[in-house]
């Protein structure tokens, strides 16, 4: 237990990494924020219909605002889908940086020194795994998808139809733990071994399939721990306490929290990827 | 020894007949006739479920109410509409039903019904010919006209005798077989349409072809079938079992079921292999649920639901006068066959697996139970005012679900709750255009948004009506409805009359023009939304210049210029009018309830108080439940933003989370 323990958080050793991933991702996220704060100020700001907006999910007063503001709704919806985008493009960095700090402990800078020099490798690592990632998922769904009235029709019971899907959700699933895996190596050959990124994807490949299934126990716990703050924060803010102003900042601060958890936890998960010795 | 050989006889015979009715039922409660019992159908059958076929006699007992002779009779057959796809109802719906592609079927998937001879008082008729009395396609065989040999008099009975032949379709909505041997039969037999008079007075036969977007319409009468089928399959559908799968002499694995049914308008039934089946007792009733063993976990939820259906309507609109409910919850590749109600027989829709803060489900057997209320019972014409059920019966199904399940009664699912009515406003809420159509209108003329406008709007007007009458009231005044309506064919004039009646026993601030807002709302296209647009706190200005004419003003206790002056401006957005409340908050902690007509456009109330206003809505308690958009209700100088800044640091969150989530391969 002590030794999953360590493991678990042995990542918030890096309190400093973390916190600047965090600003990275607030910063981001906070121009949407803002922005969706705008929308709904404008358009609903004075009616005391918002009252409603403080407990829980409030049906009728998103959907009369929907149905009257929606389109100064889109370009809030559209800026959040660019902003994914970018992201996913200055994830790139991020990871560069994230891996450069923990293979060079106690280097000067090393998180921005990594993003900086290893941004163009790791961004084209991360473009080849998620183009595997999606051709793996479009092979296993797209058949799965397509036959699902046809069995629907054809099969005796509704059942096994269901089955599959699981049974399909779970092989999909230990190939994403296996992507997932390999891409985290293949930053760690770029990084460590100065690797070329076909190269690095290649043996990041070979040593995922290899590793995956011996750190799947440990890759379960991570997953559990962030369900778990999942599920803490869908009971706090269901809660009807933090509905006062106090309450709502509370509950702010709980949430962001839980996003700073979280980058722990994926520091602890790979920092334990990369003390396996591969 | 004949004392002994008659006594031998007599248990015979007793206990022979006691075997051979050892299931039978009354279909209904009352001893006596609940109907005019106009049309009644006695059917011999054989279901030959190999090659989905019926085969036998139908025999049909018809009165003449009216004051003409008869000469022609026209009658239902709407398997045809299943026949080709040149069918008025397939091309309407341009060869897609319920998702299904019908443009490469095969020969043996079509179905069709046939009279292959009638008579008539013996001696067979022969002139008989399909007619398209609704849009005139030649190639539509869903309304067959026979021209009788002797006609039928005024109050005579009309007796016919006709061999008919049915072969079920692949079920592409409702009545077909699907695999596994399942097989629904619903508006599968010749069926007598309607000679009523129409709007002008006139007499004729009411019975429009089979269109797409179309129900059904038909006089009570009684059934009494008899099928002939394979001992492996489950029976169930409209009334009770006279008896149920009695073994055939001389037919090995051959048995036959006898249902009755009393008072309805049609006959639908199911023959299944592999279906369970559960029965409850609700006083009178007894439910009988058909399911596929795999949905066993869903039974109770199933019948919690017709339990409480049959509980509220009781309570709020009548008795339920039947001993039966049979419910089909169809296997997953029965499906098509679900989603339907039928005389005292409903079919749902579920699947296995079936989280439980779904209710769908729950909600589906509501509405469909509601039905045996609007449109068995009260017997519109689905055709040609479907709002009279659909729309009625979504509005009950809104009451009991929030009755049963409380204020998430649709969706309680991850933090996520839905109130029915909520969500049924929504539907209309949110069409594009909310003026796309009256809701009084023939099915076939709806252009759109069907379900918007015939289910959701109506439901959504009855909210209304409900929420400035009062529910004690509203409820006097559907059993009214009901009462005087059931068992014969309500058009929209006998359910105005029934609002205007009771808005007139219990006045209320809508009764003035009440009139106005049904014709409004049922043969208009008017759309509803007020709107509170400024609040005004200051010193009273003096009055100079040109005052627009289109303005009124309610003064309330003005003093001379430069006195203590508030203002609120309300404005109508839409073009219905209707009477609405206005709630003012004042600085000082009071509440001021004002009432506004309604009618213009824009309407300013002023006042003249040491107290400042801080907030003022309309329609506070939203009994204008057609108003399209509440948020616009009211305004406040002092909102919480709390609600507003909670929703923006949610978006923050679940950005951070989604960027985080979808990054980690990168």
């Amino acid at each position: 237990m002590k030794s999953i323990g360590n493991i678990l958080f042995s990542g918030f050793t890096h309190r400093k990494l973390i916190t600047t991933i965090y600003l990275l991702q607030f910063v981001m996220a906070i121009t949407v924020g803002l922005q969706v704060y705008n929308v709904l100020d404008a358009s609903i700001g004075n009616s005391l219909s918002i009252n409603g907006l403080k407990y829980g999910n409030a049906h009728m007063v998103i959907n009369d605002l929907l149905n009257t503001h929606g389109p100064s709704l889109s370009p809030v919806l559209g800026q959040a889908r660019w902003m994914m985008l970018v992201y996913l493009i200055f994830a790139a960095f991020i990871h560069g940086g994230i891996w450069n700090s923990l293979i060079h402990t106690g280097a000067e800078n090393a998180f921005w020194n990594g993003g900086a020099t290893y941004f163009f490798k790791c961004l084209g690592c991360g473009m080849i795994w998620t183009f595997l990632l999606l051709i793996w998922s479009a092979v296993l769904w797209i058949p799965y998808i397509s036959r699902i009235t046809i069995w629907m029709e054809q099969w005796p019971s509704e059942a096994p139809i269901l089955w599959i899907g699981v049974l399909i959700f779970f092989i999909w699933l230990i190939g994403v733990l296996i992507f997932f895996v390999a891409s985290c190596y293949s930053k760690v050959f770029i990084i460590r071994d100065d690797r070329q990124v076909l190269k690095s994807v290649w043996k990041g490949l070979k040593t995922g399939i290899r590793q995956t299934f011996r750190v799947v126990p440990i890759l379960l716990i991570f997953a559990t721990a962030t369900g778990v703050l999942y599920a803490i924060h869908a009971v706090i803010d269901d809660s009807r306490i933090l509905a006062s102003t106090i309450g709502i900042f509370i509950l702010f601060f709980i949430q962001q929290l839980i996003v700073w958890i979280k980058i722990g936890l994926r520091i602890s998960t790979y920092r334990y990827l990369l003390h396996r010795n591969v | 020894m004949r004392i002994i050989g008659f006594t031998i006889c007599l248990f015979v015979s007793y206990f022979g007949l006691f075997s051979q009715h050892a299931d039978s039922c009354s279909p209904t409660i009352s001893p006596s006739a609940l109907s005019q019992r106009i049309a009644n159908y006695t059917f011999e059958i054989t279901l030959d479920h190999i090659t989905h076929s019926l085969e036998g006699r139908e025999w049909i007992e018809w009165k003449n109410l009216s004051s003409d002779t008869i000469r022609n009779i026209r009658l239902y057959m709407y398997l045809n509409a299943f026949k080709n796809n040149q069918s008025s109802y397939l091309k309407g719906s341009m060869m897609n039903v319920m998702g299904q592609d019908l443009s490469h079927r095969k020969d043996e998937d079509w179905g069709w019904v046939s009279v292959v001879e009638a008579f008539q008082n013996e001696k067979e008729i022969t002139d008989m010919y399909y007619v398209q009395p609704t849009d005139g396609n030649p190639l539509d065989q869903s309304v067959l006209e026979i021209v009788l040999d002797q006609p039928i008099l005024p109050g005579a009975t009309l007796s016919l005798d006709m061999v008919i032949e049915a072969k079920l379709p692949r079920i592409i909505s409702r009545s077909g077989f699907a695999e596994h041997g399942h097989h629904h039969f619903v508006h599968w037999y010749p069926k007598m349409g309607v000679y009523e008079q129409d709007k002008n007075g006139e007499w004729g036969w009411n019975c429009h072809q089979f269109l797409r977007q179309m129900e059904f319409y038909g006089d009570h009468g009684n059934y009494d079938v008899t099928i002939e089928h394979d001992a492996s399959l489950t029976l169930g559908g409209s009334g009770c079992f006279e008896w149920y799968k009695e073994p055939v002499e001389g037919a090995k694995g051959r048995v036959s079921t006898r249902f009755n049914a009393d008072d309805v308008i049609d006959f639908g039934w199911v023959a299944s292999p592999n279906l369970l089946v559960h029965t409850e007792q609700w006083r009178h009733v007894e439910i009988r649920l058909l399911y596929p063993k795999i949905h066993k976990r869903l039974v109770p939820r199933l019948i919690d639901a017709a339990l409480h259906g049959l509980e509220y309507m009781d309570k709020h609109v009548g008795e339920y006068p039947y001993s039966t409910l049979t419910i089909l919850d169809p296997p997953v590749h029965g499906l098509r066959s679900g989603f339907m109600e039928y005389p005292t027989y409903i079919t749902g829709g579920s699947f296995y697996a079936f989280p439980k803060g779904l209710r769908s489900l729950e909600s589906l057997i509501i509405h469909e139970f509601a039905h045996q209320y609007f449109m068995q019972m009260v017997a519109n014409n689905e055709k040609e005012d479907p709002w009279l059920d659909e729309g009625f019966v979504t509005f009950y199904e809104d009451c009991i679900m929030e009755d049963a399940y409380g204020d998430a009664s649709l969706f309680d699912l991850l933090g996520y709750r839905v109130r029915n009515s909520s969500f049924t406003r929504n539907e209309y809420a949110s069409l594009p255009n909310h003026s796309i159509g009256p809701i009084a209108v023939r099915s076939w003329d709806v252009r759109r948004d069907y379900k918007g406008i015939i289910y959701s709007k109506t439901a959504t007007v009855l909210q209304t009506l409900k929420r400035y009458i009062g529910e004690e009231h509203f409820d006097e005044m559907m059993r009214n409805y009901f009462e005087q309506n059931k068992f014969a064919h309500p058009r929209k004039d006998d359910f105005v009359s029934a609002v205007l009646e009771e808005f007139e026993r219990h006045p209320n601030i809508l009764t003035p023009v009440i009139e106005e807002f049904l014709t409004d709302v049922l043969d208009g296209t008017k759309v509803c939304d007020y709107a509170v647009t400024n609040i005004f706190n200051g010193r009273t200005p003096p009055v100079s210049g040109l005052i627009d004419r289109t303005i009124e003003y309610k003064m309330s206790g003005l003093t001379s210029p430069g006195a203590n002056y508030s203002s609120v401006r309300l404005e109508r957005w839409g073009s219905l009018i209707v009477p609405v409340d206005v709630r003012i908050n004042w600085s000082d902690g009071t509440v001021s309830e004002e009432m506004w007509d309604g009618k213009s456009t824009v309407f300013v109330m002023e006042f003249s108080r040491d107290a400042r206003i801080v907030s003022a809505e309309i329609d506070p308690e939203r009994k204008l439940f057609l108003d399209i958009d509440f948020n616009n209700n009211s305004i406040s100088l002092q909102s919480d933003k709390g609600g507003i800044w909670k929703y923006a640091m949610r978006s923050i969150y679940w950005v951070q989370n989604a960027i985080q989530s979808t990054s980690f391969l990168m």
